[in-house]
């Protein structure tokens, strides 16, 4: 079966240098409750609503198979009922009703990637293969690094590090980027927070490093759950174990949150504030002292 | 973080540090109040009442009437100007030219005042003026009065009243020239008196050429008498000046005034003040309008560089020179009626400065005074001169990577312009290799060969999606039943997309003839009435001849027309062809009937209209069908001639037409509603792009711009978060180098966050320093209309 893509982002210029395509991949394999594409994590269709597009002309209730739509104070979508036969979407002409994730062939992906080749080849651009968690989907992924290999696109994959290595190493050679995420250190409250343990992130981190591999980690910072003393200096650790010199902090934001409600994700609304200046500074400088460069992604 | 290494290692341009002086110039200029001056129309209308002055040939009387103002028009010199020389009375004002488009204009005066959209200060007694002394006189004598007779006449002010097919913009006069700056400061105004001596000994004293030469003899002297009248007042304020610095500031101006313009300019300092006292004359003499500077950093460089290395000019004090210059250009402003500023709002008067670019054989000239342009581009942000950027593959690093640098920190100057491109596009319009690769830029965007092209860039700007209404319903407007066009089928017979298209094309090309039509009885109505000898002496081929620019005599000569809302005709074809001809979900008498009523009571077909893909996002049959409604435009003007022997050619843009023209036509199978703005210059409706920059400048490059001679303008607008550091420009730069070697033409940028402008609708008072582009000029964000500041916020952020 063909993976789903939800979104093919142009014109992007922070997923890795240049402009780039960014390829979102539908289906995760953690739970982050930060996440920031919460219409990613599922890895079928799902049906997102938009309040403020809806016109309320009823049409989508007419439509549907399973009567899973009803109407109070604004449209319900009762998820349990509803089996995304998508039909309430095709006559919502409004954009109100979309289904999330669509199949695309690798002639189509490619179509619409090779449409800003000469963006790449001016800025040193290229593709970004991101998600959800862009390995869930290694085959249809390792077809499209051999035809960006001809094209002599630039390829970088956005993980989570959560994958089995075996599979990994058949696209390894064909990446030109990677950007490993490493969130919690701690097995067990990775385990608590992102339910699954991180024992197989561990062992990749040591891995793509034995094997001089392409790659940048990355740690979201996250009030309360990431951007702690303990944790971030138990990664510290860990980078300083596997000899890493390089950290990319990406300080937390609510974007994601207002996503999730569209698409009635089971994340918590975190609700947290953004960082103030002297907190990132402060995280900043944890990294420095122990002769990391971090790199600050705002 | 991602500089490529050639970035890193690139020379950088270090800015010059800012002037105090420029600084109290610019808050004094634009703290003023914008008004009206009576001076010209008073001085104008007592010279051609005169008697004695009645029999003389039109060219004579024109020319001793401006020398008649010039010589007796108040002198006024502001506190730390270096730089001296205004066209009115008043800091900010524009003057009146009621032998032009004056007599309408003052249909305006009890209104000017206080009407809400741009308005001007005047007196009571300056009112009374007006009244009593100017109107009358020209009751009957004003230049559209003149052109056209009894029905003609009639037909005219009714089309061009509230005008829905086209707006002819040449009734007011036809401005929109670059004079050949580069010889006043070189010969000087005796040196043009001297050639016109010269050429008039040939002529028997009453031939044309002869009251030509002499026509031109006369203004000369007459600018010539100005300087010395400026001289005279810097002189008594000098003598009044208590400050030791100012009073030898002021006696170093009157030197030069004494020298300039009646001779060369011996230096850099007085080849500026030789050329703003002829740029004032030329202001007052015809049109105020896209009277521009061309290509300053090259015509000023032999000045710069000998005043350099003789050690008595220094880079900064070369810059303040100039900037005192440009701030002068921000103190005109064009007055306008209520009805014209619906067209142009804004106060937009079109002079352009370019920089950059090749010499005749194709190497790049950029040098010190290309970046102390842009050094001032950033100091003095004003809402005049238009700076425009020429751009090639053989810039420097330095330069363009300065222009990058204001541009994403949101200094929205310069505009870019492809060499490649124009350079290409003019030679085919049938300019010489030297000139098109010398060439400048003028007004908003146009495109010209300096001092050798009259252009008449602005001359009409044509409502295109009318032609398209008028192709659904029988050559008719929605709603009426007399013929307002070509008789085409009736719609409900088309059973092709061809026949739309042809039906289309035919309104179009019908609509072109008839403004044909139109402007030449205007265009021999500026000759016949109102040429310009001032403006003839500074256009080469005009000597030669013994001819007016209005009479065809420089050395190329063009009428330039504008279409306006190519893209939403693009749009609405695609989405006629896909619904009606491919999917055949709706019969076509179905959809004539849902534009006719304004898509009411059918919004879930209105809504698929507007779904259908649109141009902007690197759509292929979206982008086909926009790039053919351009492909038709140029065809329309194929084989077409003014009366100056000038080749008609097309151009991009709107002013603000796009809106007046969008009140006057009905629904449209894009989805657009009844009386909604068109889409401005040659970008996607609004709000349509939804794929990002890349997709647009895709969309956009599809565009056959070689044919567009007349120049284009394409706005881009980004939030400040997008561009933001040294990645974010870097990143730019990549983009719109990528959009020029796809075949782009032109970009300027807005970069501005929505809450910001949002904020600035709501308090205007503080932000009177905003300036805006909008399609093609710069303005400040106070002077737009609610609905054009609505359309600046509203339009879609490229990235978010």
């Amino acid at each position: 079966m063909r993976p789903l893509i939800f979104d093919i982002q142009r014109f992007s210029i922070h997923d890795g240098p240049g402009i780039r395509s960014v390829v979102f991949f539908k289906g995760c394999n953690l739970e982050c409750p930060w996440c920031q594409n919460p219409e990613s994590i599922a890895l079928k269709q799902e049906i997102a609503y938009y309040p403020d597009k809806c016109t309320d002309n009823n049409d989508c209730m007419e439509m549907c198979s399973q009567r899973a739509i009803s109407y109070n104070k604004g449209l319900q979508i009762d998820r349990e009922v509803c089996a995304t036969c998508n039909q309430c979407t095709v006559d919502c002409l409004s954009g109100a009703i979309r289904v999330i994730g669509k199949e695309y062939s690798i002639t189509e992906v490619m179509e619409e990637v090779l449409r800003d080749a000469d963006y790449y080849e001016t800025s040193g651009g290229g593709v970004t293969f991101s998600g959800g968690e862009p390995t869930l989907h290694i085959d249809f992924i390792y077809e499209l690094l051999l035809q960006c290999r001809k094209h002599g696109i630039h390829t970088n994959i956005e993980t989570n590090g959560h994958f089995a290595w075996e599979k990994f190493q058949k696209i390894l050679p064909l990446l030109d980027l990677i950007y490993f995420d490493i969130k919690i250190a701690d097995t067990g409250l990775h385990k608590q927070f992102l339910k699954q343990s991180n024992e197989k992130i561990l062992f990749n981190i040591q891995k793509l490093v034995e094997a001089n591999a392409p790659v940048e980690f990355r740690i979201p910072l996250i009030p309360e759950y990431t951007a702690n003393e303990e944790n971030l200096s138990a990664i510290i650790s860990l980078l300083k174990q596997n000899g890493v010199k390089k950290i990319h902090l990406l300080p937390y934001h609510a974007m994601g949150e207002a996503k999730a409600e569209k698409v009635c994700s089971p994340l918590p609304k975190l609700g947290f504030q953004p960082f103030k200046e002297e907190s990132l500074q402060h995280f900043q400088r944890l990294f420095v002292n122990e002769n990391i460069q971090p790199v600050l992604f705002r | 973080m991602y500089n490529s290494p050639e970035v890193l290692t690139a020379p950088k341009y270090n800015s010059l540090s800012k002037s105090a002086r420029l600084k109290f110039l610019k808050d004094e200029v634009a703290g003023s109040p914008y008004s009206i001056c009576v001076e010209r129309a008073v001085l104008v209308t007592e010279y051609f009442k005169r008697k004695e002055n009645k029999s003389l040939p039109i060219i004579l009387r024109k020319a001793e009437a401006l020398a008649h103002v010039l010589t007796h028009k108040t002198c006024r010199i502001y506190p730390q100007e270096l730089i001296v020389g205004s066209t009115t009375s008043k800091r900010v004002a524009g003057p009146l030219y009621p032998e032009l488009h004056g007599l309408p204009i003052m249909e305006d005066l009890l209104t000017f005042t206080t009407r809400k959209l741009n308005p001007l200060q005047i007196t009571g007694k300056e009112k009374m003026k007006l009244v009593k002394d100017v109107a009358p006189y020209w009751l009957n004598k004003f230049l559209a009065y003149k052109a056209f007779s009894g029905k003609d006449l009639l037909n005219f002010v009714t089309d061009q009243l509230h005008p829905k097919f086209f707006l002819i913009n040449e009734t007011g006069g036809i401005g929109h020239f670059i004079p050949d700056y580069e010889m006043l400061i070189h010969v000087g105004l005796e040196g043009v008196i001297e050639q016109a001596e010269m050429h008039k000994k040939l002529f028997s004293p009453d031939s044309e050429r002869h009251h030509f030469y002499q026509a031109v003899q006369i203004i000369c002297e007459g600018v010539i008498r100005m300087a010395q009248n400026y001289s005279a007042e810097v002189i008594r304020l000098a003598e009044e000046e208590n400050d030791y610095a100012r009073k030898t500031e002021l006696l170093e101006i009157s030197e030069n005034l004494e020298r300039v313009p009646a001779k060369g300019a011996r230096n850099f300092y007085e080849a500026l003040q030789s050329i703003w006292m002829l740029h004032t004359a030329l202001t007052l003499e015809g049109l105020d309008n896209g009277i521009s500077f061309g290509r300053m950093d090259q015509y000023l460089l032999p000045f710069y560089q000998k005043d350099i290395e003789a050690g008595n000019l220094t880079k900064q004090r070369a810059k303040e020179l100039l900037g005192c210059l440009m701030i002068k250009s921000a103190e005109i402003i064009p007055v306008f009626s209520k009805s014209i500023i619906a067209s142009h709002g804004g106060f937009l008067s079109g002079q352009a400065v370019t920089i950059g670019g090749t010499d005749k054989n194709g190497n790049d000239v950029t040098n010190d005074l290309s970046y102390i342009f842009l050094d001032l581009m950033d100091e003095v942000r004003m809402r005049q001169p238009n700076y425009h950027a020429r751009i090639h593959v053989g810039s420097p690093v330095a330069y363009i990577d300065k222009i990058m640098q204001h541009l994403a920190k949101g200094v929205n100057s310069p505009a870019m312009y492809n060499d490649e491109v124009i350079i290409r596009s003019l030679k085919r319009c049938g300019f010489s290799n030297e000139d098109a690769m010398e060439y400048s830029t003028l007004g908003c965007v146009e495109l010209n060969a300096a001092g050798k092209t009259f252009g008449s860039t602005d001359a009409a700007l044509v409502n295109v999606p009318l032609c398209l209404e008028m192709a659904l319903n029988r050559g008719r407007l929605f709603g009426s039943s007399s013929l307002s066009g070509f008789p085409t089928n009736d719609p409900e017979t088309f059973t092709s997309m061809e026949q739309v298209m042809l039906a289309f094309k035919e309104q179009l090309n019908f609509q072109i003839d008839r403004l044909q039509k139109m402007l030449a009885p205007i265009e021999l109505g500026n000759k016949n009435y109102h040429p310009t000898p001032l403006t003839s002496s500074m256009i080469q081929g005009c000597m030669e001849k013994g001819k007016d620019v209005t009479a065809g005599g420089a050395v190329y000569n063009f009428s330039g027309v504008q279409g306006v809302g190519i893209t939403d005709v693009g749009d609405s074809l695609n989405a006629l062809n896909e619904l009606v001809f491919v999917q055949k979900k709706y019969p076509m008498a179905k959809v004539t009937n849902a534009l006719k009523h304004n898509f009411k009571g059918g919004e879930k077909m209105r809504l698929e209209f507007l779904n259908v893909p649109k141009f902007g996002n690197d759509n292929k049959p979206a982008d086909w069908f926009s790039k053919w409604v351009a492909d038709c435009f140029y065809d329309s003007f194929e084989g077409k001639y003014n009366t100056r022997g000038g080749r008609f050619v097309a151009g991009f843009y709107s002013t603000t037409t796009h809106y007046s023209f969008g009140l006057c036509t009905g629904a449209m199978a894009n989805g657009r509603l009844k009386g909604m703005p068109f889409t401005s210059g040659i970008a996607p409706t609004n709000g349509a792009d939804k794929k990002g920059p890349t997709a647009l400048f895709n969309s956009v490059a599809s565009i056959d711009f070689e044919r567009a001679h007349n120049g284009v303008n394409v706005n881009a607008k980004f939030d400040t978060a997008t561009l933001k550091g040294e990645h974010g420009k870097d990143m730019l730069k990549a983009l719109l180098l990528t959009y020029f070697k796809k075949g782009g033409m032109q970009v300027q940028l807005n970069v501005l966050d929505a809450e910001m402008l949002k904020h600035a609708k709501e308090h205007p008072e503080e932000y009177p320093w905003l300036i805006v582009r909008v399609s093609g000029y710069s303005a400040y964000f106070n002077d737009l209309s609610p609905a054009m500041k609505d359309e600046i916020i509203q339009r879609s952020t490229l990235s978010c």
